[in-house]
C-alpha cells in the first residue's frame, strides 16, 4: 500500500476565490487562496476564526454552506479541476480520494445510527457491491488502526456512548476506511483534553508515515501546528499572508500578522525556580478544605463523587491555578464556591464566612463577595439585556439603594477597567466579539468589587491572539485591585502566566501542588507529567524533540 | 424494556384513577339535575315528587355522594359503566357501538394524512423556499384555517347536491351495507379530516426536516460521498421523534370524534354521542366518554414512549 510520491502534488488550489451571498449582497469570503498539499505532508492551515481556513476546506471537498460559491480559481486534485467537476464524479472523490475529519461536535454522528454502521456506511457508499460481512470485517480493522479497543464490539454502540476522544477516532476511522490519498482534518483535536488530543494527533502522525497520506490540517492552536506540520499557510481575513516551511516560520515569521499570532501564544518558560516555596503571612481569601461534592442522579442510582477530599487556599490578592482533564473536579470546585453544586462534606470559607451552613439570605449576602467569570461569554450573558444592564445587574442584585446614576456611572468606570468603550451600554451581546463578550463577562464579575473571582476557563473559547489581550487586561486588572483568583483552566501554560501556585486535579483529587513554573518544569507525578508532556509547544524543533524523548522514555 | 415500562405503566395507572375520581366529581358539580329531563312533562305537584324519589331510587342517586362513587368504581373495575339515564343501555355497549364508525373514520383519515404529509412535508423541506415550498406550505395554512364545517358544507353542496356523485350523509345507504357503499359514504368525511390531518402533520414534518438537515451529521454523510437522498434518509429518521409526539396528541383527540364533522355527515360516530349526552345531561355516557379519552390518551403516551426508546438510542440508554 506504499504509493511512490507521484511527480504532481495531490491537491494544488490556485487563486481560490469564494463569494458568499448575504442579504446585504455578496461578501468575499477566499481571496486567491494558493497552496499545495504532496503525498506524506502534512500542511497546516492556521488562522484565527473568520480567516478562512474552514471554508478553504470545505471548498476543495465542495461541501459549502448554501450562498457560497467558487468564483475563481482552481482545486487541481491528481490534475483534476475539482471547482468545475461533475457532481457525480465529485462524489466518487469524497470520502474515497479525499476524506474530511471534523472537530468533534455531538452531531458530527448521525445519534441514533450506530458507530459501526455509519463507518461501514463510508465504506458501502463506494463499494456499493461488496457484502456487509465484508464491509463490517474492514469497519473493525479501521477502528483497531485508529486504537479503539474491542472494536468489534464497541461499534455496536451509539455516538452518544462513546467519549469525545473516541469519537474523534470514530471520525478519523471514517475518513480512513476507503484508504484516501488526502484527509483533510478541520480542527480535530479542538474540543479535546490535552492528553487526548496528544493521542490522536499520534495516530494521525503514524498514518501519515506508514501510508504517506498526506493531511491538510487546520487548527487556530500553534503548539498542534508546531507539533505536526511539515509546511504552513497563514491565513488572515480570506488570504494567504505566509506560508513556509514549519521550522523557518516558527524561528524567523516574516509576516506581521504571523509574528503577532505567536507572540500570542502562552510561552512556558524554562527557568526552573527554586521549589517550595510558600507563604503564609497573610490570611488566605478562599481556604478550602476536606471538600467533597457529590452528585446523586437518582434514588436508585449510586451519587457521584465529583470532588473527593480536596483542600486548598487561595492567599489574598494572589492567583492560584487550578489544573486537570475534563471529569477531573476543576469546575465542580468553582461550582460549589459560587453555590451551584452542593457542599457534602469538608468547608469553604471565603475570608472569615464558612459558606456550607449559610443559607437563604446569608448565602446570597455571602455572593456578594465573589465573581464568577464563566467558561463560554456566548452563552453566560443574556441575549436580549445590553451590556450595561448584564453589568449592572449584580448591583441591583446587592445594592438595592444604589440611585441609577450611580449604577450607571459603575457600569461606565467597569466598562473603562477592562477596556472597552463606555458609549457601548446599550449594545447587545451578539454585537460584541468573543474577546469583547468576555470582557464584558470579566466587568459583571468585578462588579460589586469581590474580593475574590472565580474564572472558569474564562478564555478557552477565544482565539490565541484575542486570548492574549483578554488575559492581559485580566492581569493588569487583578494587579491594581488585588482581588484573590481561583482560576480554572486546562491549559498550563495560561495558568503558569498568570499565577504563582498551582493545584492539579485528577478524579476529584489533588496529584500535585506548588508552584506552577516548577510544576509545568518538573512536574513530579506521573499525571502531571503527562499533562505537562501533552501540551503542544508552539516550536516545532522543541516538539520534536520532544517526540524523540516521549519515545525513547517508551 | 419491560422495565423501563413498569413504572410507566404504574403511575399511568394512578393517573387514570385520579382522572375517574376528577371525573366523577365534576360532573356532579355541575349544575341541573339530569331527572328533570326524564319526568314526564304532564306531572305536577306531590306525584311530580313521587315519580322523581322513584327514578333517584332506581339510579342510586339517593344514597351519598361517596356511597355513590364507591359503587360506581367497582362497577368500573369490572367493566361496568353503568347505564345511560336517557336510553336506559348500557354505556359500555353505547361506546363500543360508536368506536368503530370513529375508528374507521379516524384511523383511514390519520393514515391517508400521514401519506400525504411525509412526503410534502420533505419537499417542502428540501426545496427550501421555492415554488414548491411556498405552495405547500401556503395549502396547509390555509386547510388549518377554513373551518371543517365550512369546507364540510362546500363539500356537500359541490358532490352531494349539485354533482349529486357522492352520498350527503351517514354510513350506508338504506337496505345496503357493502363495502363499495361504506367507501362512498367515506370519501367525504374521510377526505376532509385527512386534509386537515395532513395540513397540521405538514408543519411538523417540514420543520423537524429542516432542523435536522441543518446539523453536522448531515455534513458528514456528504463528506464521505453519499448522495442528498442518502442524507435526507438520515435526517428522516432523526426527525420521527418530533411526528411521534405529535401523533401522540392527535390520535386521542381524532379517536374521540370530530364533533363537527360527525355532525355535518351524520355519522354515528364518537363526537355525536358525547354531544348528545351533554345536552342530555347524561352523567354515566359522559363519564365513560371521559374515561374513554383519557384511557385512549395513556395508551398513546406509553405507545409513544416505547417508539421513543425504539427508535432514538439516547432514550434507550438513558434508562
Amino acid at each position: 500500500m506504499t504509493k511512490q510520491t507521484a511527480p504532481t502534488p495531490p491537491l494544488a488550489v490556485h487563486d481560490l476565490t469564494l463569494d458568499i451571498s448575504t442579504p446585504q449582497g455578496k461578501v468575499r469570503i477566499l481571496e486567491d487562496v494558493a497552496f499545495e498539499v504532496r503525498p506524506g505532508e502534512i500542511v497546516g492551515i492556521v488562522g484565527e476564526s473568520g480567516s478562512g481556513k474552514s471554508m478553504t476546506a470545505l471548498s476543495v471537498l465542495r461541501i459549502l454552506p448554501a450562498g457560497a460559491r467558487i468564483v475563481g480559481g482552481r482545486i487541481e486534485f491528481e490534475g483534476v479541476d475539482l471547482a468545475t467537476l461533475s457532481s457525480g464524479r465529485m462524489r466518487r472523490i469524497r470520502g474515497r480520494r479525499i476524506a474530511m475529519v471534523f472537530q468533534d461536535h455531538m452531531t458530527t454522528l448521525d445519534p441514533v445510527i450506530s458507530i459501526g454502521a455509519q463507518i461501514e456506511e463510508a465504506y458501502r457508499i463506494h463499494h456499493p457491491r461488496v457484502p456487509r460481512a465484508k464491509a463490517r470485517e474492514k469497519m473493525v480493522e479501521t477502528l483497531e488502526l485508529v486504537g479503539v479497543p474491542d472494536a468489534a464490539d464497541r461499534s455496536k454502540q451509539y455516538p452518544h456512548q462513546w467519549s469525545g476522544g473516541m469519537r474523534q477516532r470514530a471520525v478519523i476511522a471514517m475518513a480512513l476506511i476507503n484508504d484516501p490519498d488526502l484527509i483533510i482534518a478541520d480542527e480535530p483535536t479542538t474540543a479535546l483534553d490535552v492528553t487526548i488530543q496528544a493521542e490522536i494527533l499520534a495516530v494521525l502522525r503514524e498514518l501519515r508515515d506508514r501510508r504517506s497520506l498526506a493531511i491538510m490540517l487546520i487548527t487556530h492552536d500553534m503548539g498542534v501546528i508546531a507539533d505536526m506540520a511539515d509546511r504552513i499557510v497563514v491565513m488572515k481575513e480570506g488570504k494567504v499572508v505566509e506560508m513556509a516551511e514549519a521550522h523557518a516560520l516558527f524561528s524567523s515569521p516574516e509576516h506581521p500578522y504571523t509574528r503577532k499570532l505567536l507572540d500570542a501564544v502562552p510561552q512556558p518558560s524554562d527557568a526552573t525556580p527554586e521549589r517550595g516555596r510558600v507563604e503564609e503571612a497573610e490570611p488566605a481569601a478562599l481556604q478550602v478544605s476536606d471538600l467533597v461534592v457529590e452528585y446523586h442522579r437518582s434514588w436508585r442510582r449510586q451519587g457521584v463523587r465529583a470532588v473527593d477530599g480536596v483542600s486548598f487556599s487561595v492567599p489574598a490578592g494572589q492567583v492560584l491555578g487550578l489544573v486537570g482533564e475534563s471529569g477531573s473536579g476543576k469546575s465542580t470546585i468553582g461550582k460549589a464556591i459560587v453555590g451551584l453544586a452542593p457542599i457534602t462534606a469538608g468547608s469553604i470559607r471565603v475570608g472569615d464566612v464558612e459558606l456550607k451552613a449559610l443559607r437563604g439570605g446569608q448565602a446570597r449576602a455571602a455572593r456578594e463577595r465573589f465573581g464568577m467569570v464563566f467558561q463560554d461569554p456566548a452563552s453566560s450573558l443574556n441575549p436580549r439585556m445590553t451590556i450595561g444592564e448584564c453589568i449592572a445587574e449584580p448591583l441591583v442584585a446587592h445594592r438595592r439603594t444604589m440611585s441609577r446614576t450611580a449604577r450607571h456611572a459603575r457600569v461606565v468606570e467597569l466598562l473603562e477597567q477592562v477596556q472597552l468603550p463606555a458609549a457601548w451600554t446599550t449594545r447587545f451581546p451578539h454585537e460584541l466579539s468573543g474577546g469583547q463578550r468576555q470582557r464584558v463577562g470579566i466587568a459583571r464579575a468585578l462588579a460589586l468589587d469581590p474580593e475574590l473571582l472565580i474564572a472558569d476557563e474564562p478564555t478557552s473559547a477565544l482565539d490565541v491572539s484575542v486570548q492574549a489581550a483578554v488575559l492581559e487586561v485580566f492581569q493588569d486588572l487583578q494587579q491594581r485591585l488585588g482581588f484573590s483568583c481561583l482560576f480554572i483552566s486546562h491549559d498550563l501554560a495560561v495558568v503558569e502566566l498568570l499565577s504563582e501556585n498551582v493545584v492539579v486535579l485528577q478524579q476529584g483529587q489533588i496529584v500535585e501542588e506548588g508552584n506552577a513554573r516548577s510544576v509545568l518544569n518538573d512536574p513530579q507525578t506521573e499525571y502531571a507529567r503527562r499533562l505537562v508532556d501533552a501540551a503542544p509547544f508552539p516550536d516545532p524543533a522543541r516538539q520534536r524533540a520532544r517526540h524523540v524523548t516521549r519515545i525513547t522514555n517508551v | 424494556m419491560l422495565r423501563s415500562l413498569l413504572p410507566r405503566l404504574l403511575s399511568s395507572v394512578a393517573v387514570f384513577l385520579l382522572i375517574a375520581i376528577g371525573l366523577f366529581t365534576l360532573v356532579r358539580l355541575a349544575p341541573g339535575d339530569p331527572i328533570d329531563m326524564m319526568v314526564p312533562p304532564e306531572l305536577a305537584g306531590a306525584p311530580r315528587d313521587a315519580y322523581i324519589a322513584s327514578v333517584r331510587e332506581r339510579f342510586g342517586l339517593d344514597q351519598p355522594i361517596v356511597v355513590q362513587f364507591w359503587r360506581w368504581l367497582g362497577g368500573l373495575m369490572t367493566g361496568d359503566l353503568g347505564f345511560s339515564y336517557t336510553t336506559g343501555r348500557p354505556v359500555g355497549e353505547l361506546l363500543a357501538g360508536r368506536l368503530g364508525p370513529t375508528a374507521l373514520l379516524m384511523g383511514s383519515a390519520l393514515f391517508i394524512g400521514l401519506v400525504i404529509a411525509v412526503p410534502a412535508g420533505v419537499i417542502a423541506a428540501v426545496r427550501r423556499n421555492t415554488i414548491a415550498d411556498y405552495t405547500i406550505s401556503s395549502v396547509s395554512v390555509l386547510a388549518i384555517a377554513v373551518p371543517s364545517f365550512f369546507l364540510g358544507m362546500l363539500a356537500i353542496y359541490t358532490f352531494a347536491v349539485k354533482l349529486q356523485v357522492l352520498p350527503s350523509s351517514g354510513m350506508h345507504s338504506t337496505g345496503r351495507d357493502d363495502l363499495g357503499d361504506l367507501l362512498l359514504h367515506m370519501i367525504m368525511p374521510v377526505g376532509l379530516l385527512a386534509l386537515a390531518n395532513a395540513a397540521n402533520f405538514i408543519r411538523y414534518v417540514r420543520s423537524g426536516v429542516l432542523e435536522e438537515l441543518e446539523k453536522d451529521y448531515v455534513r458528514t454523510i456528504i463528506a464521505k460521498g453519499g448522495t442528498r437522498t442518502r442524507a435526507l434518509r438520515h435526517a428522516l429518521r432523526n426527525s420521527l421523534m418530533s411526528l411521534i409526539t405529535v401523533l401522540a396528541m392527535t390520535i386521542p383527540i381524532a379517536l374521540s370524534g370530530a364533533v363537527v364533522l360527525e355532525q355535518i355527515f351524520s355519522w354515528p360516530g364518537m363526537g355525536q354521542l358525547a354531544i348528545d349526552a351533554l345536552g342530555n345531561r347524561d352523567y354515566p355516557v359522559l363519564i365513560g366518554f371521559g374515561l374513554y379519552i383519557a384511557v385512549l390518551v395513556l395508551i398513546c403516551n406509553l405507545i409513544a414512549d416505547l417508539s421513543y426508546t425504539i427508535i432514538d438510542p439516547r432514550v434507550r440508554t438513558a434508562r
